[in-house]
């Protein structure tokens, strides 16, 4: 299972100043992945899957859900089957970064895809971070163009 | 090898070191951090004006911070309060 890391620890991982409660995982939406939610859940010595439901479908209609919190002793894990925006897991892939995280590749979501993700989602909390995100995006911006 | 009257520090560091007041004469890396973020603050502030200055400060310390000096997760505490 190939995931990439999106949320606010994607944006704390791309420089925003800000803090979170839990990890989001983005791992696409494929019946072969959500079968793999409970040996998932064991690997990381947490609590079963609980289904949760980020946002209703694009049409409006609530579908199956969007993801799984797995609760863990340190932070509550969340693997995503889908995120707002209606982006693909290849096309948030392909403009991702990777980090070293003990040895191992982690693919982490860029700004801008946390940025539009958010936008998307249009929940209080998404709108809350916006401007920081917004801003940590201009200051990467200024950088990259002095270079 | 030791210097000549027993000296354990060149002249030119204890010139730094009564200059900045600092003991060995240098900055702590600390300080040189916080030298650096200012720094970038007060170019980068003059192009980007709509950008809160505290807001801007945090950003530019996180984006010199190592990764690995990053804080990511806001922890409750049981009895009450939060740790980081």
């Amino acid at each position: 299972m190939v995931g990439v890391v999106v949320g606010n620890v994607a944006a704390i991982l791309n420089d925003a100043p800000m803090l979170t409660r839990d990890v989001d995982i983005f791992v696409g939406d494929r019946p072969r992945v959500r079968k793999k939610m409970d040996a998932l859940a064991k690997a990381l010595a947490g609590a079963a899957p609980q289904p949760i439901l980020e946002k209703p479908g694009a049409r409006g209609r609530p579908r199956t859900y969007d993801g799984v919190r797995i609760t863990t002793a340190v932070v509550p894990v969340d693997v995503l089957f889908r995120i707002a925006g209606e982006m693909s897991l290849d096309d948030i892939r392909a403009r991702a970064k990777t980090f070293d995280f003990g040895g191992e590749a982690l693919a982490v979501a860029s700004l801008e895809d946390v940025i539009r993700s958010k936008e998307a989602a249009d929940r209080k909390k998404d709108r809350a971070v916006l401007p920081i995100l917004r801003d940590t995006l201009a200051v990467k911006n200024k950088l990259a163009e002095r270079m | 090898m030791g210097r000549r009257g027993g000296r354990s520090r060149s002249e030119a560091k204890r010139a730094a070191v009564r200059r900045n007041g600092l003991r060995g004469g240098r900055p702590r890396n600390i300080d040189l951090f916080a030298q650096r973020v200012r720094n970038l603050q007060t170019e980068l502030g003059q192009e980007l004006p709509g950008i809160d200055p505290d807001d801007l400060n945090l950003i530019i310390d996180c984006l010199l911070r190592p990764v690995t000096q990053r804080k990511f997760f806001v922890y409750p505490l049981k009895g009450g309060g939060y740790a980081f």
